[in-house]
């Protein structure tokens, strides 16, 4: 996404520079601009409310009340069929063709090139990456429905090999780390052919795993896009099951799936099994989680200063990003081992490490969804005019306006950071609660998860709040 | 701790199948505390007696039950002990934030 914010903020600078609208569509990076105290001060009261809501959760200490915040959950009506097996396939099937006939059609001058106006650009990123990730977190999981690769998958005839379970969650660890690594140095929102053409690969990889290995453990296992459109699913209140649509609190499905008790998320019963099973479910999580940090950490100038400081002697650009890529990622998963490893000791048990690091890891995933609509909801709400107005005119839109943020935007990116790692800190405690006989020692068992929660917030907190620069050497 | 039936094991004890199959690893010279119903492994006693009373209330003796009441009790006293230490961590936090606000903003 640094390159779609890349080009809305040169869109704003030429449209600033006309003097027609006054829009900024990287208002959120922005905001702090407005801020009027240091830096440091503001991370440290965001890692101090961090801090803060961890003490005062330890306050809740009545097994009865914690269990009931969680397990609390109203069963309604049951999505109707011909909604599910009909309509939303052929909505999914749509939008994929749409995508892909104005993507490549750029190419061939048939349809607008501009990213403000190419319908291919606009629904992928701003429609589907920002505006309908948003809906799985904040309502439910409809992907499994919508997704046209499963959909196409189904009707060809499978090979049904079984899917090694060995493998596990590590081809979703790969194929999400190899996604937005592209996303970050390919143009593939300024180049709405090479979008289309990085969405045939994707397809034609996702398709044919899908034949080889079986439609349902294909999605629920390998597919990057549905494993991590699945973990956002669990943050929301609601969700699909066999019985009906369930409502419950947000949240509530991250202390189910840590005890591996979730209920089927999908179109089927692939997704009864527990998600994060293995190690490369916890290591799926955590990448998750880098990757939206990745992707706003190098627009910031500080890793522009970096950057160049590298660059100069010789090394080739690519190479630099590749490089602080893995190397982040590494480092996400040793601290987040670290901290499993210190909950052993402090939470004085013989719970082994690897289910700690299982069993703690759903919160994250409030935190994955705070950060990511704090990155997106300013970016969507502003270029959702372009968007409408080229769903209405595909193939002549008129020259891209923007919505013009009011600027209390900034508050709502850090509102959202926030209330995510709040959410976090609940869950965190909820599933100590469910591990731990002894109360004290499920809160003594959070002490570490608790301090990395601070420190990612402060992080996040300070990407937030950097100026947006473009990425160099890209 | 007396194991009062065997042949019970963690898949019979309704609701406790998840919480009881938790994977555990023990140092070799560590004490262990075992649980009579799913041997999972505890540091403390009185942790084996939580247990029993939260995930095999169901199927323990009275002797058990009593055990974990007991148990229940003296955490009660221990949590209080921690939320005045709680309390202060959050004062101090509070006002530590508010001086520095004074100072710096």
């Amino acid at each position: 996404m640094t390159r779609v914010r890349r080009s809305v903020s040169i869109v704003v600078a030429l449209v600033l520079a006309a003097g027609t609208v006054s829009a900024h569509g990287a208002a959120l990076r922005g905001s702090s601009g407005s801020l009027s105290i240091p830096t440091w001060l503001f991370l440290a009261t965001g890692g101090g409310v961090v801090g803060a809501s961890f003490l005062l959760a330890t306050f809740a200490t009545d097994r009865t009340f914690v269990r009931r915040s969680h397990d609390h959950a109203r069963v309604l009506a049951a999505v109707p069929r011909v909604l599910r097996t009909v309509v939303a396939p052929l909505v999914g099937l749509l939008g994929l063709l749409a995508v892909l006939a104005f993507g490549f059609g750029a190419a061939f001058d048939v349809a607008p090139a501009d990213p403000q106006q190419n319908l291919a650009i606009l629904v992928v990123w701003v429609g589907w990456w920002a505006g309908y990730v948003m809906t799985l977190y904040l309502v439910g999981n409809t992907w499994p429905a919508l997704n046209p690769f499963r959909t196409v998958a189904r009707t060809l005839p499978s090979l049904d090999r079984g899917y090694p379970a060995a493998w596990g969650a590590w081809p979703a660890v790969v194929g999400l780390l190899a996604l937005v690594f592209a996303e970050v140095a390919l143009p593939l929102a300024e180049d709405a052919a090479m979008l289309a053409g990085a969405i045939t690969a994707y397809g034609v990889v996702t398709v044919a795993g899908a034949v080889v290995f079986g439609v349902d453990d294909w999605f629920a296992n390998a597919d990057p896009v549905a494993r991590a459109f699945d973990h956002y699913g669990r943050v929301a209140p609601f969700a699909r099951t066999d019985d009906g649509v369930v409502l419950r609190v947000p949240g509530a499905g991250l202390v189910e799936t840590a005890a591996g008790t979730a209920r089927a998320g999908g179109d089927d019963g692939a997704t009864d099994r527990a998600p994060l099973a293995d190690a490369g479910g916890v290591a799926f999580v955590v990448a998750l989680v880098f990757a939206t940090t990745y992707d706003g950490f190098v627009a910031t100038p500080a890793w522009r200063t970096i950057a160049e400081a590298v660059h100069a002697p010789g090394v080739p650009g690519v190479l630099i990003y590749a490089v602080a890529y893995a190397l982040g990622f590494l480092a996400f998963v040793g601290v987040y081992r670290w901290a499993a490893r210190s909950a052993r000791r402090t939470g004085d048990t013989f719970v082994a490490v690897d289910e700690l690091a299982r069993r703690f890891a759903p919160p994250l995933l409030a935190i994955a969804a705070g950060y990511h609509l704090a990155h997106y909801l300013g970016f969507f709400v502003s270029l959702s005019l372009p968007l409408a107005t080229a769903l209405a005119a595909p193939t002549a839109p008129p020259a891209p306006e923007l919505f013009v943020l009011p600027t209390f935007f900034g508050g709502v990116a850090i509102t959202a950071i926030l209330v995510g790692h709040l959410l976090a800190v609940w869950v965190a405690h909820a599933i100590g609660f469910e591990v731990f006989p002894e109360r004290l020692q499920a809160v003594r068992a959070q002490y570490a998860f608790v301090a990395v929660m601070i420190a990612y917030t402060t992080l996040s907190l300070w990407i937030v709040s950097q100026p947006t620069v473009t990425p160099p050497f890209l | 701790m007396t194991t009062p039936q065997t042949d019970v094991d963690a898949t019979d004890a309704p609701a406790s199948d998840t919480a009881t199959a938790v994977p555990t690893s023990v140092p070799a010279d560590a004490t262990v505390h075992e649980c009579p119903y799913c041997d999972r492994p505890f540091t403390r006693e009185d942790r084996v007696a939580l247990h029993v009373g939260l995930q095999h209330y169901d199927v323990c003796t009275s002797e058990e039950e009593e055990a974990f009441e007991t148990a229940y009790l003296a955490e009660n006293a221990e949590i209080r002990r921690y939320r005045l230490k709680a309390a202060v961590a959050l004062i101090v936090l509070y006002f530590g934030l508010l001086m520095v606000y004074a100072v710096a903003a």
